[in-house]
């Protein structure tokens, strides 16, 4: 590229980011999500008395939030039921078929989202298999949520997949003000740096929806992007704010960036993660040192 | 008094503590935990002020090389913690935290804590040759945590495009840490940037092992789409062969989708995998395409179709789910018959006996009945066990509740499909060592023996299901049962149902009632005594063994008295040593609660308990088995090495009180007491190292370690979800390299007793300081023998002289009797 070629698009690209206002500095929020579990399935809803259920519920509740605690950070739990949000994730344990009851099918985890206006529901993992024995008299609240722990335990990526896929991908993750359209091919500019919601940037995709001014008027434009790391290696090709505030965050490009329209004539209306697996390295805790001298 | 004065003060008291006489080891520890303390606090300086001031008393020389490199290290963790809370001064912080951990490794070369530390330190910091050459370095010092240096070290190679050797250090972190799914993940993408022709070898090497498709379906499905991509030109017969794997686990995984099929866009696949779009929402419209009409083609479309009948079963719409699963149905038993046939005629039967509406006079369920036993016996020939006991489960439950005890044909009726049921479930067992208790399906047969008037086997079968609902924990249904069993037999019982009900009634009075808790004499005494009676009747060994083992356990960690962490430790030895099957969740909450009670008076380094379970591996010596009733196959839960010896210990030194603590490193035993006599500790040091697994150990005088964070100790680590096979033979193959290492022949022949003697003579004559590196590179599983490819690395000294050697060998395994792997012969 020649020195006057790059120049001017330096120059379009100065532009193209200059007509947006810039988000503010502040550290955003990730989504928050209520969390709730239900015992649905009537054999197991037989097996405790009121006060056991709502104690089951309750602490299962609890053990789901620390689960998707420990997967999740683009997205934070909770499992106060006192909590304003409007979404709420709620994990019912029923039996697979939801038609007549049926004793010997299986039981699982169905999954409802609230994310007002919408709501998703879909069969999330299977809790305990087709013609297998339910003893009701040896199901007490202990044996229930030791079972439930290990069930969470055991869950693999493929589980966790389903839940982002089919539920969490549906909430955007950020407020589309703190989003920033820039560069060209247009990219996006998230307000979270990879290690804030602990994505693995090798693995990690983004799906961001647009709304594209036309002569005509808007046009829904919804781009795949993949997770990378703003860090212009040159910052003074950057307007200052745009750099000080992104720097090292997530700069979404999109998978297939051939025929992107330019970043000015995109208004985001919304950014979701539609594939997720939680940075083992770089979100890894520290080790707390040894205290005793080896010998 | 100011707050900041206060601390000061508070600092300067447990700095003044620490000089005092006790054992120069105990402060150490003092100092480090007080740091930790101070750290939480904000008050970064006093901590490093008082690690200092440790650093200082430590001994010079060699002796002082342990409490150096402890105080080095909380130094690092130290300025490491500050760097996460003070952004503005990062770097600078994270520099000295990396001096310290180098220094701290210079005393301590295996710390893992130092290591890993240091590493995110590195990377932190983007000192990335530094990096590499730490990781390098850590894999072989600190193989403990070999997963995840190997993570962060294949990250350092893909970064630099090194992908061939990103994939082998990946492959090596999986052989570290089998249930690592991270790493299987970076592996398939590195994969992704090798040439087309390498795709095959990822093919090889996940459709070959049982663990990948089971156990890892998102890495396994994008394995094949790797696969499918990269070699839809070079060879396309694999790629088809991927696809055709690839749809299945989607399927099997719920994870089929039209954007997940959109990932592989070569224009060969365009038109089947557009048929296949189609088909996820057209139910009458399956893929008819020639790609879909061999045996693996119907297999995937049938796998498909089972899941996407689920899936409208899952939504309440069971015509939709009867659409699909009749279209599978049909794509599946054309001959030869796809295995994935009995699924779909289990969810079909299963669905008609939930709706009726859907099948009114029952011609369709007879239909799918027809079908299925007209060509029953291809299908037993190629599906697993699992499948036909759930098949004949869910066949003989429909049965009985249609009321049908007998048929024309043998086969059509409850008493045939439970018998077969149980049949199989004991052929399972037998194979595999587990045991599925089965107390409900026991109870119907045992019922529809008696609507048939079949009187004797009635009475023994419901004897059996007293027994199984005693292995569930309901000794109120067994009791039931014996009574039905009784009811049927006449009013005299005979002696098997009278040492039952006294085993019920002990079983019934749980654990004790009260505040007090009998000793473990006297708990030991009762579960010998109500097993007794049994015993002389007769009953099954292996039943009464796992009777003991409740009984004992709810006398010794029942209730809500008080428990001893002695005889906590008795029970946790009991099943970890004694490989007591465990069954029912109730056996789980046994466990659970013993090592809770086992964690007072246990430590043992270098677990975070916080990290993320596929991050590091703990060291792990063995599996306790557990099978739930609400599942098909056991789980295995990997028991630390170290929380195993360190439960020994504790049992083994169940009569001294003194005892406060118990810590265990890499089986090096420190025990805390608060009696500073030389004869005390020389007694206890005695005692202690008789213990099986210690490799040295230590008595000091201590403060009260049991006040601080819970160990992370013998709690179960996540379990996988089916026999951790890779991670077991893995295990013995780590035997067989340090006994290698040993050059000892028999030490070898301990691990596997046939091997080429006479060319390890040689070796072992020749070679000084050898040290063998040996990795699974595939194996396959059949029943109880496994056969293994294995490939390694021996570097040793020959005459001064360095030298390496790479071997490739098949390894040959066998189930030993308490069914753990063992090599039997190497070649």
């Amino acid at each position: 590229m020649s020195v006057s070629n790059r120049s001017t698009l330096v120059l379009t690209i100065a532009l193209a980011a200059a007509q947006w206002i810039v988000p503010s500095a502040a550290r955003a929020q990730t989504p928050r999500i209520r969390v709730a579990f239900r015992v649905r399935a009537s054999e197991y809803r037989q097996a405790f008395s009121g006060a056991e259920r709502r104690t089951v519920e309750d602490s299962a509740t609890a053990l789901l939030v620390q689960a998707l605690l420990r997967h999740f950070r683009f997205v934070t739990f909770t499992a106060d039921s006192a909590d304003a949000t409007p979404r709420v994730l709620l994990v019912t344990l029923d039996q697979k078929d939801r038609g007549p009851s049926a004793p010997l099918g299986e039981v699982g985890l169905h999954v409802l989202l609230r994310n007002p206006p919408d709501s998703t529901i879909s069969y999330w993992t299977p809790y305990r298999r087709a013609g297998a024995d339910l003893d009701r008299e040896a199901v007490t609240v202990e044996t229930f949520l030791a079972e439930l722990a290990i069930k969470l335990d055991g869950l693999v990526d493929a589980d966790w997949d389903r839940l982002v896929g089919e539920h969490l991908s549906r909430i955007s993750i950020a407020d589309t003000a703190d989003v920033a359209v820039w560069g060209s091919p247009a990219g996006w500019l998230i307000p979270y740096s990879s290690k804030q919601i602990c994505i693995d940037t090798r693995t990690g995709k983004l799906l961001v929806t647009n709304q594209q001014i036309t002569d005509a008027g808007f046009e829904d434009r919804d781009v795949i992007a993949r997770v990378a790391t703003f860090h212009p290696r040159d910052s003074t090709t950057v307007p200052s704010r745009i750099f000080t505030r992104f720097k090292d965050h997530i700069h979404a490009k999109a998978l297939d960036p051939s025929g992107l329209p330019a970043a000015d004539s995109l208004r985001v209306s919304g950014v979701y993660i539609v594939e997720y697996h939680f940075d083992a390295v770089h979100c890894a805790t520290l080790t707390p040192p040894n205290t005793e001298p080896n010998q | 008094m100011t707050r900041s004065l206060a601390v000061h003060l508070v600092c300067a008291l447990a700095a003044s503590a620490l000089t005092l006489p006790a054992d120069a080891q105990d402060s150490v520890a003092a100092a480090v935990n007080r740091a930790q303390q101070l750290q939480q606090a904000g008050s970064w300086e006093d901590g490093r002020a008082l690690l200092t001031r440790t650093l200082a008393d430590c001994s010079q020389g060699e002796e002082g090389r342990g409490c150096r490199g402890v105080v080095l290290s909380a130094l690092g963790y130290l300025h490491q913690r500050q760097a996460q809370d003070e952004t503005p001064d990062e770097a600078d912080l994270l520099t000295r935290a990396a001096d310290y951990y180098r220094q701290a490794i210079l005393q301590s070369p295996h710390d893992g804590a130092s290591l890993m530390n240091l590493a995110l330190t590195y990377q932190a910091l983007g000192r990335d040759t530094d990096l590499q050459q730490l990781l390098e370095a850590a894999l072989e010092q600190d193989p403990d945590h070999a997963a995840f240096y190997a993570l962060l070290l294949g990250d350092v190679y893909g970064d630099q495009s090194r992908w061939d050797r990103a994939v082998q250090v990946y492959g090596r972190g999986i052989a570290a840490a089998p249930d690592n799914e991270a790493l299987r993940r970076r592996l398939v993408d590195a994969y992704r940037q090798l040439p087309p022709d390498s795709a095959a070898r990822l093919f090889r090497l996940v459709s070959e092992s049982p663990d990948w498709e089971a156990r890892f379906p998102d890495a396994s499905a994008r394995a094949y789409e790797v696969v499918v991509s990269m070699l839809a030109g070079p060879n396309r017969e694999i790629a088809a062969r991927a696809c055709m794997r690839w749809i299945g686990v989607l399927s099997d995984a719920q994870l089929l989708s039209a954007a997940r099929l959109d990932a592989v866009g070569d224009s060969w696949l365009t038109a089947p995998l557009a048929e296949l779009k189609t088909f996820l929402q057209e139910p009458k419209r399956p893929p008819v395409g020639s790609f879909w009409r061999d045996p693996a083609g119907r297999e995937a479309l049938g796998r498909a179709a089972l899941e996407l009948g689920l899936r409208r079963s899952a939504a309440a719409d069971a015509v939709g789910a009867e659409m699909y699963w009749q279209m599978g149905l049909r794509i599946a038993e054309a001959f030869p018959e796809a295995p994935v046939m009995l699924d779909l005629a289990m969810e079909t039967a299963a669905l008609y006996q939930r709706h009726r509406e859907l099948d009114p006079d029952g011609g369709k369920f007879r239909d799918i009945e027809q079908r299925l036993f007209d060509q029953k016996s291809e299908a037993y020939a190629r599906a697993d066990k699992d499948a036909i006991q759930q098949l004949h489960t869910v066949l003989g439950l429909i049965y009985v509740e249609r009321g049908i005890w007998r048929s024309n044909l043998p086969w059509t009726n409850a008493t045939y499909q439970l018998e077969h049921a149980l049949s199989t479930a004991r052929e399972r067992d037998a194979a595999s060592g587990s045991y599925q208790p089965l107390p409900q399906l026991r109870a119907r047969l045992a019922q529809t023996y008696e609507a048939l008037g079949r009187t004797s086997e009635a009475t023994a079968t419901y004897l059996t299901a007293a027994e199984a609902y005693l292995d569930a924990d309901d000794p109120r249904s067994a009791q039931r049962m014996l009574e039905r069993g009784s009811a049927v037999a006449g009013p005299q019982p005979e002696q098997t149902a009278r040492a039952l009900d006294a085993l019920i009634r002990a079983r019934a009075a749980g654990g004790p009632a009260g505040d007090a808790r009998p000793s473990l004499d006297a708990c030991e005494r009762g579960a010998q005594h109500a097993t007794g009676a049994a015993r002389a009747a007769g009953l099954d060994a292996a039943f009464l063994k796992r009777q003991q083992f409740k009984l004992l356990a709810d006398c010794v960690v029942g209730g809500n008295a008080a428990v001893r962490p002695a005889d906590a430790a008795r029970v946790f030895n009991l099943v970890a040593t004694e490989k007591i099957p465990l069954v029912g969740v109730g056996d789980l909450v046994r466990l659970q609660r013993s090592q809770n009670a086992v964690n007072r008076l246990l430590r043992v380094s270098n677990e975070s308990p916080n990290r993320k379970p596929d991050v590091a591996a703990p060291r792990r010596e063995g599996m306790v088995r557990v099978q739930l009733s609400t599942e098909l196959r056991p789980r295995y839960i990997p028991i630390n090495t170290d929380a195993l010896v360190g439960t020994r210990v504790i049992e083994h030194l169940a009569s001294d009180s003194m005892v406060r603590a118990v810590s265990v490193r890499d089986g090096k035993v420190t025990v805390v007491t608060n009696e500073a006599s030389d004869t005390t500790k020389q007694r206890l040091q005695t005692k202690v190292q008789t213990v099986q697994g210690v490799q040295s150990t230590k008595v000091r005088v201590g403060s009260n370690v049991m006040q601080r964070a819970p160990a992370p100790g013998p709690a179960p680590v996540p379990p996988p979800a089916a026999e951790d096979v890779a991670g077991a033979l893995n295990a013995v193959v780590a035997a067989y390299a340090r006994a290698l290492e040993s050059r000892s022949l028999d030490a070898v022949r301990k691990v596997v007793p046939e091997f080429d003697a006479q060319r390890l003579e040689g070796l072992f004559a020749r070679a000084q300081g050898l040290t063998a590196r040996i990795a699974i590179e595939g194996f396959s599983v059949d029943g109880d023998r496994a056969n293994a490819r294995i490939t390694g690395v021996l570097e040793y000294r020959e005459l001064g002289l360095p030298k390496r050697q790479r071997f490739e060998q098949r390894a040959v395994f066998g189930r030993g009797p308490n069914g753990e792997w063992r090599m039997t012969s190497v070649r």
